[in-house]
């Protein structure tokens, strides 16, 4: 990288702020999804907006790429800086800037980690919703970026729901200011269309949240079942019958093993070939007729177990399994693919079942755990990525599996995002003119094309556009 | 306007061709109604070779919301585009042409157990694709939030006819941008909405409406943030003092739903914080008149001020302060929680122009005003707080030539 730039951006971040040797860059070369992996040119974490701003004015007029990053726990390569270029870091703006307790919003900066935020609102009886896995890690300007969803989505909503403003640093340099919460905003949704944007618009540095209220009562249940298909079977009837729980997630058996075997074991039987986990919100008499109703039919799918929470202990240990599972698979084998599709809820047992025949065919292991309120599969292969042969298995599955999950009314993503991923993929959902014109939105915000570079778009979709093509996508490496 | 007229009667028939009377100051409109999209996508092929520019309309409720357009050669009606193309009661799914009148799609998913959110105001005379474009939210938004909320997707022609689509059908999705939250509220500025996709809510069992009687408008705001404080939940909570809701003279009125047991809980919950109150047991018909309630500012122009739900008591009383010495008497439907106040106006007052700007003086409120034949140089909305220039280049990149709903929202 040119020098005097490379001062004149270690003079706005200081020493703290810029990472340029070769070791200190190499943790940034991906993210969860470690199939594709460079290491950025260098590496910038500002402090807060105005030396946002400052870096990013010069980095456009040097014409170099931006990759926006978080925590960088994305699962879809989304913060893998492709073309080289710089990595903005949000790790040091991690501020709670202001929680308004009778409007019930806050303004945070970006890089505040997610579980923080409802730390920061718990004595005032409010919380921040979503709630991704790596809620203890990822950080709400990553959420912002991914639309991130959660085991409670399936009540309050994946991000978007919960996002009132932000404040934008264009790649210009510039400040969009959209930060004041507005029941309904003159002219365009700027701040809708931003949300899920995965990092290719510009770069949110402060956002206004939603708080919502802690729930007076929360009933916790784990349903064992003697089958994936019953466990299935009885959230779609749950669906059907238009209960409302606050969150239903399901682990197959060899999750719940994992699960079992780690430091997040949580008490689920090992023996159960799925398990299904309710959760019930609300006041004491709303949430004692959602779970009787609830149970009424897992009966009915033979249920061979139910246990309830019943302190808050108790149910802090069951969705730490829950949350830990993806960590808890690394028992298993060295590497795992997090696939995340999402289908109509009244497939989720064919589809399920599918996905596993698909790993199965390719000599693959394959377990579950998966947001199945929402509809939002994680098939999750584990493997080893030294071994060349397995990892293109896993990538033929996982191409399998979302061609599945589309041809059944499905999607690509239910909450990880397109990344580097799924990029080429996104023309089994989305014809030539819908792609283009996402990639003219893009142009809008980014003339340039530099902000996060190579993501989303396939790469057809963008030489026939003869906008700048994202670098090839290389065979997995370790 | 003749030759337009016998064009369009070439591609839709003497039956798909009439005209839209927009205000007074100017001649009808020639309007296609295509009834498919192919008619539809013809119609803007024909406009994108010949120059002309496009009014998209549903049912034409909306249209006072923002300015009228400033150069328009046609209106597209998107009427005859109705009708549900899949509900599916097992996903909580909904998704219609643009057309559909919202009753319709009410009374499909009321049949399969679902409640459709936007709950909008006369809904027999709206249409989703409208409802959506024109960025509608229902008298349901307490509880389920802004109409953007739950488009989970659409189906939209283009300037020059092409169709493209972003979002699915699905409850949960990232696949892509979400075009489909830019389009909602665009006023059809940026495309045509042709179809659109909901997430459906369970039907509640049962509603029930409390209310109780306030001297003044700040007792009544005391007590809705009273209720505010509880752990209940209600569809809408509304402040007025319209005769027609026939409180004495101020009306609090919070509509519960849901399940028999929860109803049962919060209406115990709210007699406990207020006190004595009535309880309307046909909780159906009383919300629809209370929804009904929003001012229709077809024929007299009406306000619409937001703001934050703290703020609502002082932005309320400024209101009423300066209307009052303005000479104007009217009554007020709030929405205490949403943080929305509508005011009804005289359809014919001189000063309506010296009364916005005031009220827009009013710290923390935003200004809409809504109405045909609005005094010149009236601006029906308050401006954008910011990115008026990226809203630009996204209307550039859209709409090119700029065919669609010209000065309508930027």
């Amino acid at each position: 990288m040119d020098a005097a730039l490379l001062a004149a951006l270690g003079a706005i971040v200081g020493d703290d702020g810029l990472i340029g040797d070769a070791v200190r860059r190499k943790p940034y070369e991906c993210d969860g999804l470690t199939f594709h992996k460079r290491a950025p040119d260098l590496v910038l974490l500002p402090e807060n907006t105005e030396q946002t701003v400052h870096c990013m004015r010069l980095l456009c007029e040097a014409g170099v790429p931006v990759v926006p990053r978080g925590a960088g726990t994305g699962l879809a390569g989304g913060a893998t800086p492709l073309e080289g270029g710089v990595v903005v870091g949000t790790a040091r703006m991690r501020r709670v800037l202001e929680v308004d307790v009778v409007d019930r919003f806050a303004r945070v900066e970006a890089g505040l980690v997610n579980l923080d935020l409802s730390r920061a609102c718990a004595t005032h009886g409010l919380f921040y919703a979503p709630d991704p896995s790596s809620q203890m890690a990822c950080t709400i300007g990553g959420n912002v970026a991914n639309n991130s969803g959660g085991p409670h989505c399936f009540k309050y909503g994946a991000t978007t729901r919960h996002i009132l403003g932000l404040k934008i640093v264009t790649p210009e340099g510039e400040v969009l200011d959209l930060s004041e919460p507005e029941v309904d905003p003159t002219g365009y949704d700027l701040v809708g269309l931003f949300v899920g944007s995965e990092g290719m618009f510009g770069l949110a540095t402060e956002i206004t949240t939603r708080l919502v209220p802690l729930p007076e009562v929360t009933e916790t249940l784990l349903a064992v079942f003697p089958s994936l298909e019953a466990c299935c079977d009885s959230v779609t009837e749950i669906i059907a019958a238009r209960l409302e729980p606050s969150a239903i997630e399901i682990l197959d058996r060899m999750t719940i093993q994992a699960v079992e075997a780690s430091v997040y074991a949580a008490g689920y039987p090992e023996q159960a070939e799925a398990v299904l986990l309710l959760e019930s919100e609300g006041s004491a008499a709303e949430v004692g007729e959602n779970v009787a109703d609830m149970r009424a039919i897992l009966v009915r799918h033979g249920v061979l177990e139910e246990r309830r929470a019943r302190d808050e202990h108790e149910r802090a240990r069951l969705w730490a399994g829950r949350k830990g599972a993806f960590g808890a698979m690394g028992r298993i084998a060295p590497d795992l693919y997090v696939a995340d599709v999402v289908v109509p809820r009244t497939k989720l047992r064919e589809l399920v079942l599918a996905s596993t025949r698909i790993a199965h065919a390719r000599g693959l292991t394959i377990s579950n755990v998966f947001h199945a309120g929402d509809g939002n599969l994680h098939p999750n292969i584990s493997y080893d990525r030294r071994d060349a042969d397995e990892v293109e298995r896993v990538l033929d599955a996982g191409r399998e599996i979302m061609k599945l999950c589309v041809a059944a009314g499905g999607s690509l993503s239910g909450e990880h995002g397109i990344g580097l991923e799924k990029r080429e993929e996104m023309e089994l959902v989305f014809d030539p003119p819908s792609l283009e014109r996402m990639l003219r939105v893009r142009s809008a915000w980014d003339r340039d094309g530099r902000m996060n570079p190579g993501k989303l778009i396939p790469v057809r979709v963008c030489m026939e556009l003869r906008t700048p093509p994202p670098a090839p996508i290389s065979k997995a490496r370790g | 306007m003749t030759n337009i007229r016998e064009r369009l009667a070439d591609l839709l028939g003497l039956d798909g061709v009439s005209e839209l009377a927009l205000d007074a100051s100017r001649s009808p409109l020639p309007m296609a109604k295509p009834t498919d999209e192919a008619e539809l996508c013809a119609v803007l092929e024909l406009a994108a070779r010949d120059g002309l520019r496009v009014l998209p309309v549903g049912a034409g409720s909306r249209l006072t919301w923002c300015r009228p357009p400033t150069e328009c050669d046609l209106a597209l009606s998107t009427r005859r585009l109705a009708g549900v193309v899949a509900y599916e009661p097992g996903d909580g799914t909904l998704t219609a042409l643009a057309g559909t009148p919202m009753d319709v799609l009410a009374r499909t998913a009321a049949d399969g157990g679902h409640h459709v959110t936007p709950d909008v105001p006369r809904p027999a005379g709206t249409t989703l694709g409208g409802v959506l474009a024109g960025g509608a939210s229902g008298f349901d938004r307490l509880r389920h939030g802004p109409a953007r909320w739950h488009l989970l997707g659409t189906r939209v022609a283009e300037a020059d006819g092409r169709v493209t689509t972003s979002g699915g059908r699905l409850v949960k999705n990232v696949t892509g941008y979400d075009l489909h939250r830019l389009y909602c509220g665009s006023q059809g500025s940026l495309c045509v909405i042709l179809e659109a996709s909901l997430r459906l809510f369970p039907l509640p069992e049962r509603r029930v409406v409390v209310r109780r009687s306030f001297p003044d408008a700040e007792s009544g705001l005391a007590a809705a943030w009273a209720v505010a404080r509880l752990a209940v939940e209600p569809l809408a909570v509304v402040l007025t003092d319209r005769p027609d809701a026939g409180g004495a003279p101020w009306s609090l009125e919070i509509v519960l739903g849901g399940r028999k047991a929860r109803v049962a809980w919060e209406r115990g919950e709210i007699e406990a914080a207020l006190g004595e109150v009535a309880i309307e047991e046909d909780g159906v018909a009383r919300a629809a008149l209370l929804r009904d309630l929003e001012p229709d500012p077809t024929h007299a122009p009406a306000l619409h001020l937001t703001s934050r739900p703290s703020r609502v008591a002082g932005v309320l009383s400024r209101a009423h302060g300066l209307l009052g010495s303005s000479g104007v008497t009217t009554t007020s439907v709030i929405h205490p929680g949403v943080a929305t106040v509508d005011l009804p106006l005289p359809a014919s007052f001189d000063g309506l122009a010296g009364l916005v700007r005031e009220l827009r003086s009013i710290d923390g409120a935003r200004v809409a005003v809504r109405g045909t034949d609005l005094p010149e140089g009236l601006e029906p909305l308050d401006p954008p707080r910011a990115g008026l220039a990226l809203m630009r280049r996204l209307r550039g990149v859209c709409d090119p030539d700029g065919r669609f709903a010209t000065g309508r929202v930027l």
